[in-house]
């Protein structure tokens, strides 16, 4: 299953939130990590398209006080979408060998 | 400014599926994005869903087979029966006297008059609601989209058109910014587009079951068949004839009761929003039993 780099990061950040992955917790995590802006657009359709792919499985979560009292679109990441996100991660490092930036 | 933002960050928050708004609109909050950024944000990912939307064919299947021609006849329709009111409304209204209520005669005429502007009213409403409900019910992602084409189509269609021309005693009525201009689209805007955008709505929140769907296109395709004279004359401006050959009947004297009535093929092709809202909905309920409980 080829993947895009903003669906690797998703998957990433996801599968490091663990059970408190939702939508403004992957926000959150990738602009924190990579330093860039990630639009909410971005994020949500990709949601569905890693969805559909049966790379990650959602539902709505429960509603907190903070969030003006509305649920989260709560997601874990499955087994396929594992092994795509492994294969992803393996191939870049392959791929990177030799290179200077790699070797840093 | 930043609770105004909000209001508009709302407002376009309603073209989202329920489960996204909630998600999205409660992801905003808890950033604790201002107005503004909560705003582009949503219009941002309204804007990428409506794209997306237009990937599939089902919404160009709508446009071209609902949403123009639909709107096109009803665009014409409307603006022949708003006309046709509005001569009634302005003899009353400049002529008015108690006598009119107290003749019985003159207050049959009344009343006839009202009655006819009520069902014309009930027809554009019922036609429209399903034109709405074909839209949304063909293509959820696109639906506003759609059904904004749609309400453009019914006020652009008659632009630099006038009825006038088959009724030149009419043009000094309908020469008035009044008559002219403001009824027609305060009478499209009530009976036409409230109710198709009333049928979206309806649809995108939970769609029509089956039977009601089957009631609604049955009733609306009666009130078509009903007023079978009144749309041939709206969609030919009065030459009604051309649809439908004048039959005399018995007596061969045209006008009077035994004249023949044959229902106009043009109302057979107004039913066709109602039967594809029909079809949309018979499908989407055979796809659900066919995956199961």
């Amino acid at each position: 299953m080829a993947l895009g780099e903003f669906e690797y990061l998703m998957l990433t950040a996801a599968a490091r939130l663990g059970d408190d992955a939702y939508g403004a917790a992957i926000r959150q995590e990738i602009e924190q990590v990579t330093g860039r802006a990630c639009s909410l657009g971005a994020l949500y359709t990709t949601l569905d398209r890693l969805e559909k792919k049966a790379l990650i499985k959602t539902w709505m979560g429960e509603a907190t006080p903070q969030r003006g009292g509305r649920a989260k679109r709560m997601v874990r990441v499955t087994a396929k979408g594992a092994r795509a996100a492994s294969s992803f991660y393996d191939t870049v490092i392959r791929f990177s060998r030799g290179v200077a930036w790699a070797s840093k | 400014m930043s609770g105004a933002w909000w209001a508009v960050a709302h407002f376009v928050a309603g073209c989202l599926d329920p489960e996204e708004r909630e998600a999205v609109v409660g992801d905003l909050e808890e950033a604790g994005a201002n107005g503004f950024d909560a705003c582009r944000a949503i219009v941002g990912l309204a804007c990428r869903r409506l794209a997306q939307g237009w990937l599939h064919w089902s919404p160009w299947l709508a446009l071209a087979s609902v949403a123009v021609p639909a709107g096109f006849l009803l665009s014409f329709a409307s603006r022949w029966w708003a006309d046709q009111v509005a001569i009634d409304v302005f003899l009353y209204v400049e002529n008015w006297t108690g006598w009119y209520l107290a003749s019985p005669g003159a207050r049959g005429d009344l009343i006839a008059a009202g009655m006819r502007a009520c069902v014309l009213c009930a027809v554009l409403a019922a036609w429209s609601w399903t034109t709405g409900a074909a839209l949304a019910s063909a293509s959820r992602r696109a639906q506003w989209s759609t059904f904004i084409v749609f309400g453009f189509v019914v006020f652009s269609a008659t632009v630099g058109t006038t009825t006038s021309a088959r009724a030149p005693h009419n043009a000094m009525v309908l020469a008035t910014a009044f008559y002219g201009t403001v009824w027609p689209a305060l009478l499209r805007a009530t009976f036409v587009v409230l109710p198709a955008w009333f049928a979206v709505r309806r649809q995108r929140a939970a769609p029509l079951p089956w039977p009601q769907a089957a009631a609604v296109c049955v009733g609306a395709s009666l009130l078509l068949i009903r007023m079978n004279a009144a749309v041939g004359a709206a969609l030919t401006f009065g030459s009604n004839g051309a649809l439908v050959a004048p039959d005399a009947g018995l007596d061969g004297i045209f006008g009077t009761v035994d004249d023949g009535h044959p229902v106009s093929w043009v109302v057979f092709v107004l039913m066709w929003p109602g039967l594809a809202m029909l079809a949309s909905v018979t499908r989407q309920r055979v796809m659900a039993r066919r995956a199961g409980p």
